[in-house]
């Protein structure tokens, strides 16, 4: 188990960048609320397992290594990022986090064929598929649960569900709980608080430990909350106050908050953290805020062949 | 040089890149040994290299998802979907591939390595949902390259071509040349460049896959009647081999192009205004397409009233050299 306070600061870091992104890039899928489920996750993570992130926040890209740095560039469409400001995905190759695309579902075959990868070059490295409800609803989730199954690919299937397919509630979708799943697939399968970022990491742990020493399968459903609206530049009228409430009541940080000072931690060291993370990220955006956008003089047919660029 | 039937050289070219590189795989529906793939034409892969040819569940998303998966992680996947016509199962998966490398810039080298092959064709009567040529669709599709071999040979040559190659390729295998053995020499062969079958000085046919056996009939029917016939194949339709061509009707002043895919925004069309568009002045009169009706093919031979023929490209051809106009210089 890592360092809980590390593990905090993570979170933390991820909190700033949230409020930060949510405020600078138009479109913003904020995983606002939900930053305990990709930084628990991905932190348990070696260099050289493979991640496909949900799309949604950045807890997940930056506890996988992506620094705060490229992160922003990335989101405010800058010509430094990664992608040379054409996309707003994070992708960090060297960690192992080749980017996202816009269609739901199409995450469960790239997941599988990144784990026949990680199987192949032997070193107990696995993938990481991280998914929403909303994907959970596609065939494509069928059809890769059974090529993981019948290849015993080493692949760890995160459900993200936070309760909300843009408007459509999960469990007017699922007769039972997404987790249920994973029966049908005989994969071992834990059900967390995806609030507290403490249980996401014990329970990643413990399912990696035996992806890894198996080579198999298996499932993790993180229950969470989306308090933000689909994306920053609407509404959404289907989720009532209460409702909102007692999820902002749940906060993830509030959460870790709880258990550490149960652990006797000081709630000022805590304080400092937090307020250090922000600190980080505001100047990390004062460092990436005057880069360049995309460059209009660039081709835009540059990037589409691998054998154009040799 | 040895003579090899069509399938065989394909199971070669993807025989002799696995052993020659350990991050060639190959799977699919079916593929391993005792049934050996679809008509067998992976028979014998699976014993060879085992662990490295694996059969799939019924699925065809997770087949060529996987593939893009692989790819990114250090593989090279050869992804095996039965026949065209359930490559649309798949096809948002091949469209997302494609594009893969472009919508994240090329970042930190990324590459997408994979080789989706496939079976392509009708002349066999066995209807719209197991005949299709479906060229068109990808050749829409940025970020796809598309080899269709029409000899042994070349079957042989750019099956290694597309697995070493860095990008997204579909390759396409006509049913019909299953048995057409021919000579391979064992040498890759490099994508965009056509091969002139026959040398002709009246009418440029172009035509790909089984179109190619067509026109060189309907070449020699020609010959009969004075016409002198060139036939290209330009063997793989991205990259698309558009100087050789332009070349040809340069000196022929005469197109028709010969596609198994539906008429309506196909190759032929392309090729077509691909050549108006470079080459303006060449031609005498206006190329002419000979290509699959647009309907969905019935089955039986009922088909054949549908599909292109040597009749309908001996008749167009006849039409596109005899047009009157200035010779060009």
């Amino acid at each position: 188990m890592t360092d809980p306070l590390a593990l905090y600061r993570t979170l933390a870091e991820a909190r700033a960048l949230e409020e930060t992104v949510q405020t600078h890039a138009a479109f913003y899928h904020s995983g606002y609320g939900m930053e305990a489920v990709g930084v628990g996750v991905a932190s348990a993570l070696r260099a050289d397992d493979y991640l496909v992130a949900h799309y949604r926040g950045v807890g997940a890209p930056l506890a996988k290594g992506m620094p705060i740095d490229t992160l922003l560039r990335t989101f405010l469409l800058k010509a430094t990022s990664p992608v040379r400001g054409r996309n707003w995905h994070p992708v960090a190759v060297d960690v192992g986090l080749f980017g996202h695309q816009g269609t739901s579902g199409s995450e469960f075959g790239r997941a599988a064929g990144l784990g026949v990868a990680a199987k192949h070059h032997g070193q107990h490295a696995v993938a990481v598929g991280m998914f929403g409800d909303g994907s959970a609803q596609r065939g494509t989730l069928h059809e890769a649960f059974l090529l993981a199954c019948s290849w015993e690919l080493p692949v760890l299937w995160v459900c993200e569900n936070n309760e909300y397919m843009i408007s459509t509630r999960a469990d007017a979708i699922f007769p039972g709980e997404i987790a249920d799943l994973a029966g049908g697939y005989r994969m071992p399968a834990a059900t967390v608080d995806g609030n507290d970022v403490y249980e996401v990491r014990r329970a990643t742990d413990e399912l990696l430990s035996e992806v890894r020493r198996v080579s198999k399968p298996a499932f993790l459903e993180a229950k969470t909350y989306r308090v933000r609206p689909h994306t920053e530049v609407e509404a959404a009228p289907y989720q009532d106050d209460a409702e909102l409430e007692r999820w902002r009541a749940r906060d993830p940080l509030a959460v870790g908050r709880a258990r550490l000072a149960q652990d006797g931690i000081d709630a000022g060291e805590l304080d400092r953290i937090e307020a250090q993370a922000r600190v980080e990220v505001a100047d990390a955006l004062r460092r990436v805020q005057d880069d360049p956008g995309h460059d209009p003089a660039e081709d835009v047919g540059a990037y589409l062949y691998a054998s154009e660029t040799r | 040089m040895t003579d090899l039937p069509f399938f065989d050289a394909i199971r070669a070219a993807i025989r002799d890149e696995m052993a020659a590189d350990p991050t060639v795989m190959l799977w699919g529906e079916n593929v391993e040994d005792p049934y050996g793939g679809l008509l067998q034409q992976y028979a014998g892969l699976s014993t060879e290299f085992p662990g490295r040819v694996k059969d799939t569940p019924l699925a065809e998303t997770a087949i060529v998802g996987a593939a893009l998966g692989a790819a990114l992680g250090g593989l090279r996947p050869v992804a095996d979907i039965q026949i065209a016509d359930f490559s649309f199962v798949a096809m948002e998966e091949l469209v997302r591939a494609a594009r893969w490398r472009h919508m994240h810039g090329g970042a930190g080298d990324l590459r997408v390595p994979m080789v989706v092959k496939t079976l392509v064709g009708g002349y066999m009567g066995v209807g719209a949902n197991h005949s299709q040529v479906p060229t068109g669709y990808w050749m829409h599709t940025p970020g796809l390259k598309i080899a269709f071999p029409s000899t042994p040979g070349d079957a042989y040559g750019l099956m290694r071509t597309a697995i070493r190659d860095d990008d997204v390729v579909v390759f396409c295998a006509h049913k019909l040349f299953m048995f057409d053995a021919g000579p391979v020499d064992g040498v890759p062969i490099e994508f965009g460049r056509a091969a002139v079958r026959r040398p002709g000085r009246n009418v440029t046919l172009v035509a790909t896959g089984y179109m190619v056996s067509l026109a060189l009939q309907a070449a020699d029917e020609l010959a009969a009647t004075g016409i002198d016939a060139e036939v290209i194949d330009p063997r793989t339709l991205e990259p698309f081999d558009l100087a050789t061509v332009v070349e040809s009707v340069t000196r022929t002043g005469a197109l028709v192009t010969v596609d198994e895919d539906h008429t309506r925004a196909g190759a032929a069309a392309e090729i077509c205004m691909a050549v108006l568009e470079a080459a303006p002045d060449a031609l005498r009169g206006p190329p002419r397409r000979v290509a699959c009706a647009d309907v969905p093919l019935p089955e039986g031979p009922a088909e054949l009233q549908a599909l292109p023929s040597v009749e309908r490209i001996v008749n167009a051809a006849k039409a596109a050299a005899t047009t009157r106009g200035s010779t060009p210089s």
